[in-house]
């Protein structure tokens, strides 16, 4: 479980993980002062799908399905005038955000998950937990992201919050409409050659 | 206070176990290759010492194909089938794929080691994205990397969904025995002392 950590953190910085460390990222933002839970529900929803993808019991989510789920995402995450359900929201957003997200991943094979691929079948409910240490590898960043609002002043904190909130959502519902119309591909297919 | 400074540990700690995994990873590819030169030195001097290397690979799969290809690279083959007699690694990668670099080295030192007794290397490029199609492209990454092993070429990724059908990451390695029958699969990297293994097997039993 520990190898397949590590191995997240190593794949976290290469562009395999863009698709998931990007609404991840729009996800904490869009979380104020429920980043926490948000990205938590985020890996979580991630987890859980990936592994009933990779264990064959779900087919995996065609671009018009996980755009949806992206806008769901962002429409769920958008500001309200009142902040009473915050968490709720924070969580829905995440999950929804997680779930899609891990449909459009093609994710990095190294030597321990290539290992969990191969016998995630007979794992069952284990390759669960095997799936998420992958995951909370990966998605290490997130947690730096979140702390960078420490580093911010209360008083900046409280005037930048909502124009924040206002960004991430609307991008992640620009990042929906770009996964129906099938642009993402084109996006991370860019991000991958510039990195080589 | 107390606040920025936890932010700054935060970051510091998720910026450093970063760089860690990363220099770690390396650190990693060229142990199992040390390991592998080691294993092949220790089979010089001490011939059939090894358990493992008694028991037959299971058969996996019957026969594969390779259809509708566009071509071949480094190679004149036509198919699969040219290689017959020979042992075979069949790896589905292509240039982009940052798992697949890290085992070119491995493969480089199992085919020197075993080409001369029989080993074939069949890289079957299956591009991911649109700019890794270009054939002259994947020609100059092969020279870049040192491949030498024939290339056949599979833009449309026919083969690489027909091999496997629920798969989604590269690389994937097959090893086909002396018949073209399948007795290795593999996902993702590494996993060397199988593979080199089930190589060795076949060329020293026959399928």
């Amino acid at each position: 479980m520990l190898n397949l950590f590590f191995e997240g953190i190593q794949s976290a910085l290469l562009p395999c993980s863009a698709v998931i460390l990007i609404p991840g990222v729009l996800i904490v933002l869009a979380g104020r002062d429920k980043k926490y839970p948000a990205m938590a529900a985020f890996i979580i929803g991630a987890s859980i799908f990936s592994w009933l993808e990779l264990s064959e019991q779900q087919s995996y989510l065609n671009n018009v399905s996980a755009g949806l789920l992206f806008a769901v995402s962002a429409i769920v995450a958008f500001p309200r005038k009142s902040d009473k359900d915050l968490r709720v929201t924070s969580v829905v957003s995440g999950i929804t955000a997680g779930i899609a997200s891990v449909s459009l991943w093609v994710p990095c094979t190294g030597e321990h998950y290539g290992d969990l691929q191969e016998t995630i079948d007979e794992n069952n409910i284990g390759g669960l937990f095997h799936q998420l240490s992958y995951l909370l590898g990966i998605t290490i960043p997130l947690i730096a992201v979140a702390a960078i609002f420490l580093l911010i002043k209360p008083k900046i904190y409280k005037r930048i919050v909502k124009p924040l909130t206002y960004f991430a959502s609307a991008t992640l519902m620009i990042f929906a409409i770009l996964v129906v119309a099938g642009a993402h591909e084109t996006m991370i297919s860019n991000l991958t050659k510039w990195s080589i | 206070m107390k606040r920025t400074g936890l932010g700054i540990v935060i970051i510091f700690a998720v910026v450093g176990a970063l760089v860690f995994s990363r220099l770690l990873a390396n650190k990693d590819s060229e142990e199992a290759i040390e390991v592998f030169k080691d294993n092949i030195a220790t089979d010089k001097a001490e011939p059939t010492t090894n358990v493992d290397d008694k028991e037959a690979p299971p058969l996996r799969a019957p026969k594969p194909e390779l259809v509708n290809l566009d071509g071949w690279l480094q190679s004149d083959a036509t198919g699969i089938n040219s290689f017959d007699g020979q042992v075979r690694i069949v790896q589905f990668w292509t240039f982009g794929c940052f798992n697949c670099n890290n085992t070119y080295p491995f493969l480089k030192e199992i085919y020197q080691t075993y080409e001369p007794e029989g080993l074939e290397i069949i890289g079957v490029h299956a591009p991911e994205f649109d700019w890794e199609k270009n054939p002259i492209d994947i020609q100059n990454a092969a020279n870049e990397k040192g491949i030498t092993w024939p290339i056949a070429l599979d833009t449309n990724k026919e083969n690489f969904k027909a091999w496997r059908p629920e798969n989604r990451g590269w690389p994937l390695t097959y090893v086909l025995d002396q018949n073209g029958n399948v007795r290795y699969e593999r996902k993702g990297e590494k996993d060397y002392e199988r593979l080199t293994n089930t190589v060795k097997y076949l060329i020293e039993n026959g399928p």
